[in-house]
């Protein structure tokens, strides 16, 4: 498979104070088209800050992006993201919110089609007219990912999207997901710092080393979904993965 | 509706007590009198204004010039508030200049704009659209440039122009910001224009009250200030109301008001 998606040794530094800081350091992967990969790794290890440089919200230190053979600047609708907060208008309605980024694009007809559609995708059938502050976290979540899946973006970004919920929503929604991604093979990045998670959801897991510029791990899951941790295999990338990020705390 | 009407009588309680207690004490003969009329005599009084036709002729001059200088104030204030909001260092060079001008009431300046621009309305109708001005301006430039930066960042992902984004961000996620503003501008008009009419007019509540004074009359002067108070409380709840209309989704929302801006 063609890399539909490329990143060619991406650094990214910060200036706290007067010390530089490296999120990123010559980090290079490829993404193919319809992949579901999940990137995995420990609390301030960069993974907000890749997604965001993906997004074109931040702009990289040094290094490119291309998407489909173009090098990518700036934010465009192709990619989708998800933040780590739902990131609801306030002051819009639920189908108003998912609605955001088609209005006016299409006709009315299509539109509101859409947006039903993927009102019962994400199961938030009957809160079409809820106000953000009346959801719950998991279901704000849920309308967060229809309203970046409403603009049909050729990459779905999705930034550690489960992680403020509960175990049991967590869970639930983990597995939604999935059917979600099964229906449509939306190429997706999914950040975690959750080993199952990455486990559950993804065809290839690229391990972020919290000591930017060592080459992260790259893990292949050729496992069909939907997944039980309990495999032999699964068990024994996880012993892998979680032996890495030992390795880097006593680094 | 139970709901409202359990309201309305909570906010009439207090009011009801006191002016109850007020009758009594006056109907026992322990209150002067002429220093302070009972409500009955305030109450007759409004009655008989009404029936010659003066209060409206007194409410209707006081309420065009506050609708003309609210008016002024809002169109003045909302565009120059929404433009230095989007100037990020703007406050930096505004601040210390409106927080001198903070300092002065709008009283103080009545006889300059007497002299700038004579004694008639457009001197009034200037101190009301200066004391409205700066709430609503103020308000208005903060809600515009606290608009939350990671609601600017999805928007940008769907690749809205900047003028989307000013359109379909910062304008909604300004108004209540704007609402507030409007509020306290309205009030402030309202105080300032009395403050007006009581320093030279021939027509308005203001000079209802001065004219009590001048024919040692309290149940007048009482009388208008009660009409100030009722016609202020109304105001405000109309604004209130359209704020409810405009802007359902806050109702969901816990409420929170900063009052900026206090001139008087
Ligand atoms: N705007 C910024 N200015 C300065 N430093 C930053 C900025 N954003 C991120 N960093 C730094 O970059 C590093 C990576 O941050 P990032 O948010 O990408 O981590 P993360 O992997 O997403 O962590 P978490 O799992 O906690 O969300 C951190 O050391 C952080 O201090
Ligand atoms: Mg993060």
């Amino acid at each position: 498979m063609a890399a539909f998606l490329e990143l060619k040794e991406i650094s990214k530094n910060y200036t706290i104070g007067s010390e530089q800081i490296w999120a990123l350091r010559d980090l290079s992967f490829e993404v193919a088209s319809g992949e579901l990969i999940c990137i995995i790794g420990k609390s301030g290890c960069g993974k907000t800050t890749l997604l965001r440089i993906i997004a074109g919200l931040e702009k990289q230190t040094s290094g490119e992006i291309i998407l489909n053979g173009q090098a990518l600047k700036d934010t465009g609708r192709e990619r989708g993201m998800v933040f780590q907060e739902p990131r609801l208008f306030p002051w819009l309605t639920l189908e108003e919110n998912i609605a955001f980024g088609i209005k006016g694009r299409m006709s009315r007809e299509l539109n509101y089609k859409t947006v039903a559609d993927l009102m019962e995708m994400v199961g938030l059938t009957g809160f079409a007219r809820a106000w953000p502050s009346q959801l719950s976290g998991g279901m704000a979540q849920r309308a967060a990912i229809a309203r970046a899946l409403a603009v049909d973006p050729a990459i779905l970004l999705l930034d550690e999207p489960f992680s403020a919920l509960d175990a049991l929503t967590r869970s639930k929604l983990l597995t939604d997901f999935l059917h979600l991604w099964q229906r449509t093979h939306k190429t997706c990045i999914h950040v975690t710092h959750d080993v199952n998670e990455a486990l559950t959801l993804g065809q290839k897991i690229i391990i972020l080393p919290s000591n930017p510029g060592r080459i992260g791990d790259v893990i292949s899951l050729p496992f069909p979904y939907p997944r039980s941790l309990e495999n032999p295999e699964l068990r024994a990338i996880k012993e892998r993965v979680l032996s890495q990020f030992f390795a880097d705390f006593t680094d | 509706m139970t709901n409202v009407l359990k309201k309305t009588m909570m906010a009439l309680l207090l009011p009801f007590v006191l002016v109850l207690v007020w009758q009594l004490f006056s109907q026992m003969g322990w209150l002067n009198n002429y220093l302070l009329p009972p409500p009955s005599g305030i109450i007759d009084q409004l009655f008989a204004l009404a029936h010659h036709g003066t209060l409206l002729k007194h409410l209707s001059a006081s309420l065009y010039r506050v609708g003309c200088g609210f008016g002024l104030a809002f169109f003045l204030a909302l565009p120059l508030g929404f433009l230095l909001g989007l100037v990020p260092r703007a406050q930096d060079y505004l601040s210390p200049f409106l927080n001198f001008l903070q300092q002065i009431p709008a009283i103080a300046w009545i006889p300059m704009f007497i002299l700038w621009l004579g004694i008639d309305e457009t001197s009034k109708i200037s101190i009301i659209t200066y004391s409205g001005f700066f709430p609503i301006f103020l308000n208005t430039m903060h809600g515009i440039s606290n608009t939350d930066s990671k609601l600017k960042e999805v928007a940008s992902t769907f690749g809205l122009s900047p003028w989307q984004i000013i359109v379909r961000v910062y304008l909604p996620s300004a108004a209540p910001s704007v609402f507030v503003g409007m509020r306290l501008g309205l009030s402030f008009c309202w105080r300032s224009l009395v403050a007006a009419e009581l320093l030279g007019a021939s027509k308005g509540i203001g000079y209802l009250i001065q004219e009590g004074r001048e024919l040692a009359q309290p149940d007048l002067m009482l009388a208008g200030v009660l009409m100030i108070g009722l016609t202020g409380l109304f105001l405000d709840f109309l604004f209130l109301r359209l704020e409810k209309t405009l802007l359902p989704w806050r109702d969901t929302q816990e409420r929170r008001e900063v009052p900026k801006w206090q001139p008087f």
